[in-house]
């Protein structure tokens, strides 16, 4: 048995069987390990998504005229969708920046191991693995409704995904603190420079690859809040936190798959497009 | 002077980070143990908790094994296997990472419609278990692994399966446990797809269940709430070193 799979399956000739080197072998099984997650991404995403592209331009369903753009123009003079794409956008535009500031802050205090540092270290992540029911339970009890039906609700969902992500961040932002060499802030002491300055040319051009993953993080699950935001204010919450979210996930209890499809479409497009640009950027400055 | 009201300054805040991250568990603590007997109360009058709990903890239990396998897989062979077009097909699976979960639902729904899944707990387990996010971590920690390691294994006749789990795991353990870890979570979070992929409200999961409690099961809703908490809570303390070490390895390159 071992010596049959050493010379390739049985059913080859000798010609192929030479043709099959090591390289040939590698990618085989290569491709072995792949396919898995090819598999699943190719079945469960991308062939339903373009059934999805389809839908959004008239073509599922029973359907079959093509409705060119009609459908996209009728979601986009939408009042709901507007509302709901404008409080998603406020939310990552604030968010985010919020994010990687107070994570930096706890990791720069952190990292000098202060007195309360090591009790700060063990509980800072307790938000991530917390159920969000049980979160929405404590905030029940701090918040009162009347501050859930105001527009104050954005800001406490924006406090609880600080609250909630703050955590992790601080911890990879430490991790990446911990790989900038030492000597560098030696040499910079000597040379007389203030931590300012430290911080300004030696910590933050350094860790620059860590903040932009945690960047990338935080896009991630600022896109999550959506949970808090439906356990807080169900499918019709107060109208400054009616993310993109509540949109899809209305339309999908009004069966409206032509609204949804369209909507899918134009929340992933600004993502795809992102993506891909950084992606390219990399890969030119590499 | 100066330094020691900095240095004050400075470990205040921190403990105030320690307070916000703590306060919430006390609080539940504290409901729970000023009334001791609803310990009882949550698993001998609502059977249907006790039911959820553990129904709950199997399928993220099985979503969790699924994307493990799947993400050692995918990530051993866009690490260290030569495949054809492989910068596409790492940016696909980072393309697809990123979007957000809304996106992926509507996708997801018409697939799981066609092939008859919805209403079942598949439609909640399989998208899960496809997730690129565990093949992307776990690309970027086996490629910190050192080829000689891999090469010494083969030397030694180790098959795919021997390569992947007695070798290449363990060496990337962190990042594996990163992986267990944050995938367990989302699962045990989970939220919006029983909303949409299940009809029946009884079939819910844990975690919308619970929310659905609000304040009208408030009294038990502490001892629930801090049941629903316990499993998380015990893989961050099994896995707090990895999931820190993971955090650093991803950032290494």
């Amino acid at each position: 048995m071992q010596r049959l799979k050493k010379n390739g399956p049985i059913w080859m000739n000798e010609k192929k069987k030479r043709l099959l080197s090591l390289r040939g072998r590698r990618q085989l099984v290569g491709g072995f390990l792949f396919v898995p997650i090819l598999l699943g991404t190719v079945v469960f995403f991308a062939m339903p998504f373009c059934m999805v592209i389809g839908y959004s331009f008239g073509l599922g369903g029973g359907q079959v005229r093509f409705a060119g753009f009609a459908n996209y123009l009728k979601v986009l003079g939408s009042e709901s969708f507007r509302l709901a794409a404008g409080n998603t956008v406020k939310f990552l535009v604030l968010g985010v920046p919020l994010l990687l500031v107070l994570g930096l802050t706890l990791a720069l205090l952190l990292s000098r191991a202060l007195p309360g540092s090591r009790l700060c270290g063990n509980t800072i992540l307790l938000p991530l693995v917390l159920p969000i029911a049980s979160i929405v339970m404590v905030v029940e009890w701090m918040i009162p409704v009347s501050v859930l039906e105001s527009p104050a609700a954005f800001r406490v969902l924006l406090a609880l995904y600080l609250w909630k992500n703050g955590g992790y961040i601080t911890v990879l932002l430490l991790a990446g603190l911990s790989l900038i060499p030492r000597e560098l802030y030696d040499t910079a002491a000597i040379e007389g420079a203030g931590s300012a300055a430290k911080l300004r040319y030696i910590t933050l051009p350094l860790l620059t690859p860590s903040l932009t993953f945690c960047a990338v993080l935080g896009v991630i699950n600022s896109f999550k809040s959506y949970r808090e935001a439906f356990l807080l204010g169900g499918n019709y919450p107060h109208e400054s936190i009616y993310l993109l979210q509540h949109f899809l996930n209305n339309n999908f209890e009004n069966l409206n798959y032509t609204r949804l499809a369209v909507a899918s479409v134009l929340t992933a497009l600004p993502v795809v497009v992102a993506t891909v640009g950084l992606l390219l950027w990399q890969r030119r400055r590499a | 002077m100066k330094k020691t009201v900095r240095k004050w300054a400075g470990s205040s805040v921190i403990l105030l980070a320690a307070a916000a991250a703590l306060g919430p568990v006390l609080y539940l603590l504290w409901g729970c143990f000023s009334d001791p007997q609803g310990f009882w109360l949550t698993f001998l009058r609502t059977p249907e908790y006790l039911y959820k709990f553990w129904n709950s903890l199997g399928i993220c239990a099985v979503i969790t094994a699924g994307q493990l396998l799947v993400s050692c897989m995918g990530g051993l062979a866009l690490a260290k296997y030569p495949l054809p077009g492989k910068r596409f097909l790492i940016g696909a699976l980072v393309v697809v990472l990123l979007l957000p979960l809304q996106v992926t639902l509507m996708p997801s729904y018409l697939i799981l419609d066609r092939m008859g899944l919805l209403d079942t707990v598949w439609a909640l387990i399989l998208p899960a278990v496809f997730s690129p996010f565990g093949t992307i971590v776990m690309w970027m920690t086996f490629r910190g692994v050192p080829d000689s390691l891999m090469d010494a294994a083969q030397i030694d006749g180790a098959g795919v399966w021997a390569l992947l789990f007695q070798i290449m795991v363990p060496a990337g353990r962190s990042g594996a446990a990163s992986v267990l870890l944050l995938t367990f979570i989302d699962a045990w979070n989970m939220a919006e797809q029983p909303m949409v992929f299940l009809s029946d409200v009884s079939e819910y999961p844990l975690s919308v269940f619970l929310a659905s409690l609000g304040r009208e099961g408030f009294s038990l809703s502490f001892h629930s709430g801090l049941l629903s908490m316990l499993p998380a809570v015990l893989l961050l303390l099994a896995f707090r070193e990895e999931l820190v070490q993971g955090g650093g390895l991803l950032l290494e390159k």
